[in-house]
Formats: structure tokens, sequence, C-alpha cells
């Protein structure tokens, strides 16, 4: 029942939260999106108050009761000090770089002081680790990275964030949950659940092997960036002939294709998986390869390049 | 919800700051605390410190026991009980110091913290002086920079020091509003009282010798202002106790006193004497009058013979206003006067044989009375602060062998002769005379005025004043005891280095005590009576909508105030304020209707106005013009001030062509 309140709660509070501000890739905090509570040290901050006042009141002691009153202002005043240190600041989304699911997502934010200091900013993901950080006003500008947790392969777009600080005493919590316009892939989980398998073989498909040259080399050429380096000739590196890259020439026959369909038996998720842990394990000895999806295909190639075109087409299949 | 674990490198700084703190909320106290405790603060600082700095381990359920049982033992061994005053705020601030054992989680950071300002209060019920609030806002800066401390990555001692300056100072005006208009309703519940022994003065009990002790203090008793011109010296005594009960070495107050009429006697209106009393701080049991009085205060009551007392002993500072009538004699209950003849247990034959030689010859009380005078008038007694210390009979020792005393010697002999020959007679204590501080015209009575003198019963008139110690040395009531004991050795101002003896250090004296007096009047005593009263002279009605405004005004305007500057983000340094208003000339007219588009230059923007909006482009073209004037002028130069100036006041177009059409009469187009 009470988490079901809480739920429901939480639920009103997000959607009006949506309404005020809504998702975009820059923002900047202002009293539409900053919120102010006491922290649980603020309530024995207040409980405090109220042990002074009725320890002045028994006493009739009027030093006590200033006492009093001055801690109880500094509270009201507190509130603009807490306030202030979120004010103004400046968020920006980052990158995120892909994922495999299952793994912790890493977006970049871009904190802009905007000419204050700003001191213990806690930003993270609600329920997820917080990272602290300060800026100066000199420096003016900080780069976090913060994590959120993937669980399905796709386009991730983690909710919103949070800011919060207790600076300076610490009786305050002031808090704002931007929703920022994040974008992370997160690729399909690798698991081998069978061995790859040359779609050309028809069944008894088997890796090509290098030393037995299936492919017919035929020649060199320059190397360019995102080429894989095991093809790298590092004997003319050795002397001085700049980056070469040995060219071999596939045979259509020899060609390497995950296929889709080489999976049956196994259900989408698991099918993607096996196809996710074979790419890697062609990118990783250097193969040419190719991916058939159902609708899609994606020609063969190999190097970064590739292996990113690959699963992206996993992620978001 | 779950405690966070502290983490403990991360948070060393923090750590030095709470130990910090606990130092300075205890060490101002020690005057009232035992002096051991700073040698526990100490040992369990070590201890924290080792835990935090060389992981040692914290100590075991059982140690904490011993130690939280033998640090009991010892609050009562200090105080002989763990219920005064002194030894709960001894018990709460050893609860601060050993909840450092035990300090792993956030929470319990905060609780040290929390009930750190707490101490600091209690430190304010043994001590108002405006030395104490000093120092309880130092204790209050520190425990708020050791609060900040959790709050920074650095916790540097400056830029804390600053946020807490800034702090107080902005929350300083709705400080004052509460203050003053906060009702002062009376206590809630019976809190325990101090125990007074730290402080001097007078107390309920005399012996011989006491009042000698009490005159070598030079704390100040309490001040009066007279509504009207001062009574002359020998009328100032300020009744403050009746000591009637004689047990043969000591007198007491009487229980039987306690059961008597309540009903005040009336105050003759003519010549009647108006004046306020302010005491110092201490535990009051009793107020101090001239006879015969009339004290209005509601928790105050009539005691028979002519005594004020307070409902309840009063702590700190107690003020009260007394309406006087000097000339009239005091009448009590008659079934008590005769008890006013007790003798006790005290054997002094010698005085006894002169008494009742005395009662022999005289058959009125009057001539007796007027007898014993006379012998005090012819025996060479010596007035002195040092009397030698008297035997069993202490009486006859005093009267026929050593005849030096003070005025509770020549008091409490005459008073054992007069009973003896007959003649109902009563001990009065109190203070006798005072100093005039003619810089703001109050009268300061200090404890070296201590007094105490005599009353006898005569049938007919009522209860009369006889002070033999006026017969034995006039001047201690016709210049005060001050002039009278300055010779004297053992009195507090006769060191020949003491102050007392320059006037200018007189005249300084003065006038730091007229501050003291002016905090205790309007600071210490702001009581209902002085709330309404103030309220009334400044609001004119005191009813809730006043109230309500006041507070809006007084309290919400300085906050809109401070909220304004504090959350204002600075100036960007360095701005170019022509490119600010050329831009805001841009925006004006974007509302126009024809924006600057991305990436087009000022120069490009004027020709596609001039082609397409003429209306606007006589006043773009001159913005345009000042705004590359001023990009260019040195920033310093006159000329680039002014063209500046008009660049600022013709940003919006509408009002710029308003005005040029008034100046000439003439449409741009």
């Amino acid at each position: 029942m009470k988490n079901r309140i809480r739920a429901l709660f939480r639920r009103r509070f997000n959607s009006w939260l949506d309404k005020r501000s809504p998702r975009c890739s820059e923002i900047t905090l202002n009293q539409r999106r900053i919120f102010i509570i006491p922290s649980s040290a603020g309530l024995g901050f207040a409980i405090m108050l109220l042990g002074l006042l009725l320890l002045a009141i028994n006493y009739q002691n009027n030093l006590i009761f200033a006492l009093c009153f001055w801690l109880f202002s500094i509270f009201l005043v507190a509130i603009l000090h807490t306030y202030a240190n979120l004010s103004g600041l400046l968020l920006r989304a980052g990158a995120a770089e892909p994922v495999f699911a299952g793994e912790l997502a890493s977006f970049h934010l871009h904190l802009e002081a905007g000419r204050r200091d700003r001191h213990r900013l806690n930003v993270g993901f609600p329920n997820q680790q917080m990272e602290v950080c300060d800026i100066d006003a000199e420096m003016g500008a900080a780069n976090v990275i913060i994590k959120y947790p993937t669980q399905k392969r796709g386009a991730l777009r983690p909710g919103r964030m949070e800011v919060t600080s207790r600076y300076p005493l610490g009786i305050l919590r002031c808090w704002s949950a931007p929703s920022l316009d994040w974008h992370c892939l997160v690729y399909p989980r690798p698991r081998c659940l069978r061995p790859l398998l040359n779609s050309a073989d028809s069944g008894e498909g088997h890796i090509p092997d290098r030393s037995k040259d299936s492919d017919e080399f035929s020649g060199f050429n320059r190397y360019q960036a995102g080429q894989s380096p095991r093809r790298i000739f590092w004997k003319a590196y050795a002397k001085g002939q700049g980056l070469l890259v040995k060219q071999y020439e596939q045979s259509q026959a020899n060609e390497l294709i995950l296929d889709w369909d080489s999976l049956e038996g196994l259900s989408v998720e698991e099918r993607l998986s096996t196809l996710c842990a074979w790419a890697l394990d062609c990118d990783k000895q250097g193969l040419a390869y190719g991916l058939k999806l159902p609708k899609l295909s994606v020609a063969s190639g190999s190097g970064s390049g590739q292996l990113s075109k690959v699963l992206r087409e996993l992620a978001v299949f | 919800m779950t405690a966070a674990k502290i983490n403990f490198v991360a948070q060393r700084q923090a750590f030095i700051w709470l130990l910090l703190a606990q130092l300075m909320t205890l060490a101002p106290q020690l005057g009232v605390l035992p002096v051991w405790i700073l040698a526990v603060w100490a040992f369990v600082a070590l201890w924290y410190w080792r835990i935090v700095s060389a992981g040692w381990f914290f100590p075991a359920h059982w140690i904490k026991a011993c130690i939280a049982l033998s640090i009991l033992g010892g609050v009562y061994f200090s105080f002989s009980s763990l219920f005064s005053l002194e030894a709960m705020v001894t018990i709460l601030v050893l609860a601060v110091v050993l909840k450092l054992l035990e300090l792993k989680t956030a929470r319990d950071h905060w609780l040290i913290l929390m009930l750190s300002y707490f101490i600091v209060a209690c430190g304010l019920l043994f001590s108002q002086q405006i030395g104490a609030l000093i120092m309880a806002l130092l204790q209050i800066a520190v425990l708020l920079m050791a609060q900040q401390a959790l709050q920074r990555r650095r916790a540097e001692t400056l830029p804390m020091l600053r946020v807490v300056a800034v702090m107080a100072l902005q929350s300083l005006p709705l400080m004052l509003i509460l203050f003053v208009l906060f009702p002062r309703i009376g206590p809630l519940w019976t809190m325990p009282l101090s125990d007074s022994k730290a402080t001097t003065g007078m107390s309920d009990s005399l012996e011989f010798g006491d009042i000698a002790k009490l005159s070598q203090s030079g704390a100040l008793a309490f001040r009066v202002r007279f509504n009207r011109a001062m009574p002359a010296a020998h009328d100032l005594y300020w009744r403050g106790l009746v000591l009637d009960n004689f047990d043969g070495r000591r007198w007491t107050r009487s229980s039987w006193s306690l059961w008597s009429s309540k009903m005040p006697p009336p105050v003759l209106a003519e010549p009647q004497l108006n004046y306020t009393v302010t005491l110092e701080p201490g535990s009051h049991k009793w107020l101090y009058t001239l006879p015969q009085a009339l004290v209005s205060r509601d928790d105050v009551y009539y005691s028979n013979q002519h005594l004020w007392l307070p409902a309840r002993p009063v702590m700190g500072r107690l003020q009260y206003t007394v309406s006087s009538n000097l000339g009239h004699a005091l009448v009590d209950n008659k079934a008590l006067n005769r008890k006013n003849l007790s003798l006790g247990r005290a054997i002094n034959p010698r005085a006894e044989a002169l008494a009742a030689q005395w009662q022999a010859q005289w058959p009125d009380a009057q001539d007796r009375v007027a007898a014993a005078i006379r012998y005090f008038e012819k025996t060479p007694f010596i007035y002195t602060l040092t009397p030698p210390l008297l035997g069993e009979s202490n009486v006859d020792e005093f009267l026929f062998d050593s005849r030096q005393g003070f005025c509770e010697h020549f008091a409490g002999s005459f008073v054992y002769l007069m009973r003896a020959a007959g003649v109902p007679a009563r001990i009065v204590v109190g203070y006798q005379g005072g100093e005039f501080n003619d810089q703001d015209g109050y009268l300061l009575v200090n404890q070296s005025d201590a007094h105490a003198w005599a009353e006898v019963y005569i049938e007919g008139q009522g209860w009369l004043r006889v002070d033999p110690t006026a017969t034995v040395a006039p001047n201690r009531i016709r210049l005060g005891a001050e002039a009278m004991l300055r010779d004297q050795e053992g009195y507090w101002g006769a060191s020949p280095l003491s102050l007392r003896n320059y006037e200018w250090a007189t005249r300084l004296r003065y006038f730091v005590d007229n501050i003291n007096y002016a905090w205790a009047r309007w600071i210490l005593n702001y009581d209902s009576g002085t709330q309404n009263d103030f309220l009334l002279r400044v609001l004119g009605d005191i009813n809730p909508q006043r109230l309500m405004l006041v507070i809006m005004l007084a309290g919400g305007i300085p906050l809109c105030l401070v909220a304004f500057f504090s959350l204002r983000l600075p100036k960007r340094a360095g701005e170019d304020l022509a490119a600010r208003y050329y831009l805001a000339s841009c925006a004006a007219l974007a509302r126009k209707g024809v924006p600057r588009r991305a990436g087009e230059t000022p120069d490009d923007y004027l020709r596609r106005i001039e082609t397409g909006h003429a209306c606007w482009a006589a006043w773009l073209r001159k913005q345009t013009h000042l705004f590359s004037l001023c990009s260019y002028l040195p920033e310093d130069s006159a000329s680039y001030q002014e063209n500046l100036t008009s660049l600022k006041r013709a940003r919006r177009p509408q009002k710029w062509l308003e005005r040029s059409n008034n100046a000439t009469g003439y449409t741009s187009k």
C-alpha cells in the first residue's frame, strides 16, 4: 500500500515535472527547476531550535531567545545560499559511448559554473552512484562522467538526472531533476550460444584459417584509419616505408556472413546476443564479415567501422 | 533510512573541525564545568584521532559502559548531585564528548554538532554579561564552520568564516524583529536551578564574620534608578532578610514567619518614593527594598516582616519597581513579637548581667534601647574588617574583651543585649548606602555595601531601626563603606595599585557600568511588560494586523534584498557593453518582425533593413554607427562614454522615433 502510494506520487510528480522542465540538450538551472527541502540534518537543526526556544522560555533568558532567533534566521538565509549554489548552473548533455547490455553506460556531462563557485555538487541518476564535483569560478566549467546501468539493448534514453547540493550548512537539500537529451546505444549482451558457422558452407561452416591462406593476397595498400591493425605490414613500417596494409582478395565463396537464419531454435534476443559475440570474435581475429538480418544486411567489411556498423544494427533490431 | 557510513579518509578535515568545535564548546564553560572534563576530552579526542589516522578500534560496549559509569561518578563527586543545573550541563557535555567514541555514521556527526549548539545556549544560563554573549557568538561561528567543513572540498578557514559572517549579517534584521516581537510567556514548567555557591551574595543565615567576608568582594549587587531625587545616604537601608531565629551562635530566618498574614500593609501616598531595582545575575530568593515598600510584580509576594520574596527563586537578573514610604514605622503581627526574645542556647553571663541591670533600671523599653545605644557610644569599639576570632561566648568576648568587630558583631550583640533586657529585637541583613554614578544618574550597590543592623519593637510605635554601627563608626553610614574602609587591610579597593585611587579610572568604571546597566535594562530584562510598552510606543496600537505588517515589512524586505543581491550572478568580467546594447537594439527590432539572421553582419543587416523596412533604417543606421564607433574607441575616452550612452538610450526604436518626432517635428523616413 505504502509503495503504491509512493509510486503514484512519483508518477504524478514526474508528469508535473515533465511539463515544467521538458527534455532538452542544454539546461540552465533556475527557480522553475530548483527545489529545496530541509535535509534530515535540517530536521535535527529544527528540533535543536525548538529545544533552545523551550530553554529560553523556561529560564526567561533573553540571550538564549536571541541565539535561537539568530540561528532560525540563519536557517532561512541558508535557503538562499543553498539555492544560489545551484542557480545559474548550466548543464549540457555530452556524448555517451555505446556499451553492451549489462554494463554501466557512461554519460558525459558538461557543467558551466556561470561565474560563481560551486561546491559539492552531487550529480548522477536517481538511485545510482552520485559523482561529486566542485567548480571554481575561475575554472568556470567541469566535465563529469555519470553512470547508468543498462539492461536491454537498444537506444537508451536515461530518465531525469539529479543535481543536488547541501552547501553551505548541510541543513537544506537543494535539488533539480533536469531531463537532458542523452542517447546511448546499448549493444546486445554478447553470448555465444552457437559456434560460428560459415554460411557459404551450408551448415558445415568453419572459421577461415589464416595459416592455410584461404584468402588470396592481392597486394599492399596505404593504411587508413579504421582498418584493423592486424593487417598492418609491420616489416615495411620498420623499414620506414610508412604504414602499409596487406590486402586480401576474398573470394565470394569464402565471404563470412553472420546469418540470422543460421540460428534457428533460439529466441530473438538470444540470436542477437550470439551474432554480437560472433561479430566481436571476427573483429578480434581481423576477419572481414558481413551481417544478414531478416530485413537488412550489412555488406562485408572489417575494422572498427564495420564492427560499430554491425553492432548498431544488432542494437536497434 | 539507513545511516551512511562515514568515509574517514575523505572527511579528515571535517573531523579536525569537529574536534575544534568541541573544544570551543567546552573550554569557555570551564568556570561552571569541572576542570577534569578537559582531560576527558583530550583522552577521547586522542583515541578518536588514532581511530581516524591509524586505524585503531572503536571501544567495546563494556569499555564504553565503564567510562560512562565512572564519569557519572565523577560528576556526582564534583557537584554532590546529578540533578542540579551544573551537573546536568556537565553530563550533557560529557555525552557529547564521549559520542566521539562511537562516531561511525554521518548522523552521529550531526548529533554532536546539534548538541554542541545546545550546550552553547546552556552556557548563557550561567552568565549573561556582554562578554558571555560575545563568547557564545564565537562558539556559534566555530560550530557553523564545522558544519560547513562537511560541505566543502577543502575546509579553508577564511572562506568559511566569510560565509558565516555574511549569513550572520544577513540574518540580523530578521533576528531583531523576532526578538522584539516574540511573545514573552511565563515558564512552561519548572527547570532545575543553578546552585548559587559560585556567586557571591548574601546568604540566609548570619554568623559573626560573614558580612566582613562578603565586604571584601568587589562585585556589584544591584543598581537602583530613582524616579525623583535620591534620599539621603543615611536613609538608604536596603532591607533584604529579617533574621529572628537565634540558636546561640547563628542567626536564621524563623520558620513561623512564613505562616502569618500575607497582606502587604498600605504604603502611604505621601511622601512616596518610586524606584527600579535591577539585581545582578544570581539565584534570587528575596528582594531588596527600602522600608516600607510595595513591589508591583506578579511573581513576587509579600511575606510578613515587610519582606518581598519571589514565588520561586529567580535565576539571572531580576528587575522590579518599588514604591516606598521611608518615614513610616513598620507594624507587624503582634503575636510574633514575643518570639523575638529568645536567646537560644547561648551563654554570655556578662552581657546578660548588663542587660538585667538595664531592665531593672529602666521600666520603659525605649529607655533601655537608649541606654544600649549610649553603651555602644561610650565603649571604645573598633570597626574593622578583620576582627579576631571569637570563642564559645562570642557576645561576651566581643563586648568586653576584643571590642573589634564589623557590622554583624555590633548588630548581633545589640540584639542579644536587647533580647536579654526584654525588648523584642531582630537582625536585618541587606545593604547600606551605595555609590552614585553621576554620569547616568543611578545608584550602584556593591557587595562591599553589605550590612547588618537591628530592629527593636517598641509598643505603640512598631519596629524601629537601630544601627549600632552608626554610633560606633558614623562615617560608615555617612560616607559609605568605600570611604570608611579604604584604608583597612583586606578591603578590596585598599591595595595601593587599586584603580579606585584614580579619578579617571572611576570615570571609566562608571562608563563601563553604564553600558552594562543599559544592557541589563534593555536586553536582559526585556519581558512582556517592556515589550508591551515598546510596541505601544512604536506601533501606537497592538493588534494582529499591525504585527503582521511589521513582520512582513521588517522581516520580508531585508530578506528580499538579501535574496536579490545573493542570487544575482556576478557580472561577467570585461563584458562588452557596446555589443550588449547593440544586441538589445537588434532584439527590439526582432520584436517588430525583422530579426537579424544568424551570421549576418551589422552592415548586411542594415542593408537589408534599408531595402525592406525603411521606417527603421534611420534608427538602425545610427545605432550601427554608434556601435562601430564604440567598438574602436578606447574605453576610457570621453567620446566612448558619450556614444555608449546614446547607444543605450536609443535601443528601443519606437521610443527613439517618438522622441525625435517631438524634438524636431520631423518624421524620419
